[in-house]
């Protein structure tokens, strides 16, 4: 295999891996993506409900903290965490179709769970808008593979221009489809930047 | 159809979405590690005398005023201020801000021009669809380039997809990819 071919070749198989890799996650962004721009036709919607309960306070201690999300049935990871103006400390958990927003009050034993459930539609979407790394391991993993998406797609472009310079090179039409898009795309770019 | 009209199609397509996929591309990165590529620098002020009509209610004024400087972009509600003589908000869109502070007695305009940068605009690409007030209409019109975008990206995987099977599949990749592809599944589904 000379020089020439053996590059050809490799940058092939990179682009080839790189879709294999993440063809389920850009299918996903894609479907995703029609269901937010017509978000009408699929209606994503969450139903809301706020509750307050009583609570003692060793039952919210952080040693029992864990069992007590348990108890009440919160999901999700940990995506919020401050203290309120009046001391009151506030904590958000979210996974792709639930979120729960609890107060725990600073002087009352009661603790505010406000949570809200999406649909299938919004839960669909949820997977688009789930990003960055934090909480429990399957988190991880997932904003692990949003960066392979990421990389890959940069990839796939650079390469898929490597590799059809090298196929079409003398191609009026892709030529013009290339050009027409960096014009369009830069236009766009320097009209919003100046 | 022919293997090679397949690869000229698959190749049309992949050029007409490149700007698009290197925009997604960094877009996912900047947000799935938090980064804020905005700036947040004025690089410019200056100030007019414009007519104000102090009667109308905070989101109509601030409508006036963008409309008679002639700015494209959205007037948050959250940014307004407003006391007996003077009246604050903000404008902004995909690659600028601007923060205007009008006096309403005098119709005095103070501007000052926030840029947010390249990488801020190749970002906000992401979520950009065109319908941005008083823009022109090429900028609307990346509506329809974001929806062509998108099937074409479609058709393009989808013909890659085919070519892979039909002329380059081989045993460990069906092993290799099909277990990250099962493996995607099972995260998706405890997230």
């Amino acid at each position: 295999m000379n020089s020439k071919y053996r590059f050809h070749f490799i940058i092939k198989q990179i682009h080839l891996y790189a879709s294999l890799a993440t063809a389920l996650l850009l299918s996903m962004y894609l479907l995703t993506s029609f269901m937010m721009m017509y978000h009408d036709w699929f209606k994503p919607e969450q139903q809301k409900q706020s509750v307050s309960i009583e609570v003692n306070p060793d039952e919210i201690s952080e040693k029992n903290w864990t069992s007590f999300l348990k108890k009440h049935g919160i999901k999700g990871r940990l995506v919020r965490e401050n203290f309120r103006g009046s001391g009151d400390l506030f904590r958000e958990y979210a996974n792709v179709g639930n979120n729960f927003k609890l107060t725990i009050f600073k002087d009352k034993n009661e603790v505010e769970i406000a949570s809200s459930h999406l649909n299938l539609a919004g839960k669909i979407i949820g997977f688009h808008r789930m990003r960055g790394y934090g909480g429990s391991l399957q988190y991880n993993l997932y904003a692990l593979l949003l960066d392979l998406v990421g990389i890959s797609l940069i990839i796939f472009a650079i390469t898929g221009v490597i590799l059809w310079l090298k196929l079409l090179k003398y191609d009026k039409i892709a030529w013009s489809i290339l050009i027409l898009g960096f014009v369009y795309v830069s236009t766009i770019l320097c009209y919003l930047l100046f | 159809m022919k293997k090679s009209l397949l690869i000229k199609l698959h190749l049309y397509a992949g050029l007409f979405t490149s700007f698009y996929l290197l925009a997604f591309g960094l877009s996912t990165l900047i947000l799935n590690h938090n980064i804020d590529p905005e700036h947040s620098k004025v690089t410019h002020k200056w100030e007019k005398e414009i007519s104000i009509d102090a009667s109308l209610p905070d989101l109509e004024l601030a409508q006036s005023i963008r409309d008679q400087m002639g700015f494209m972009g959205w007037v948050p509600p959250w940014e307004y201020k407003r006391d007996s003589t003077h009246f604050e908000f903000m404008i902004t869109h995909t690659g600028k801000k601007y923060y205007l502070k009008a006096n309403t007695s005098t119709g005095r305009l103070e501007v000052s021009e926030v840029p947010k940068g390249l990488l801020a605009v190749f970002h906000g690409l992401h979520f950009f669809n065109g319908k941005l007030p008083n823009a022109p209409l090429f900028i609307k019109s990346w509506a329809i380039y974001q929806w062509l975008t998108l099937f074409v990206m479609f058709i393009s995987l989808v013909l890659g997809i085919w070519l892979w099977l039909k002329y380059s599949y081989k045993a460990w990749h069906g092993i290799v990819f099909g277990s990250l592809f099962i493996g995607t599944i099972i995260i998706m589904i405890l997230i």
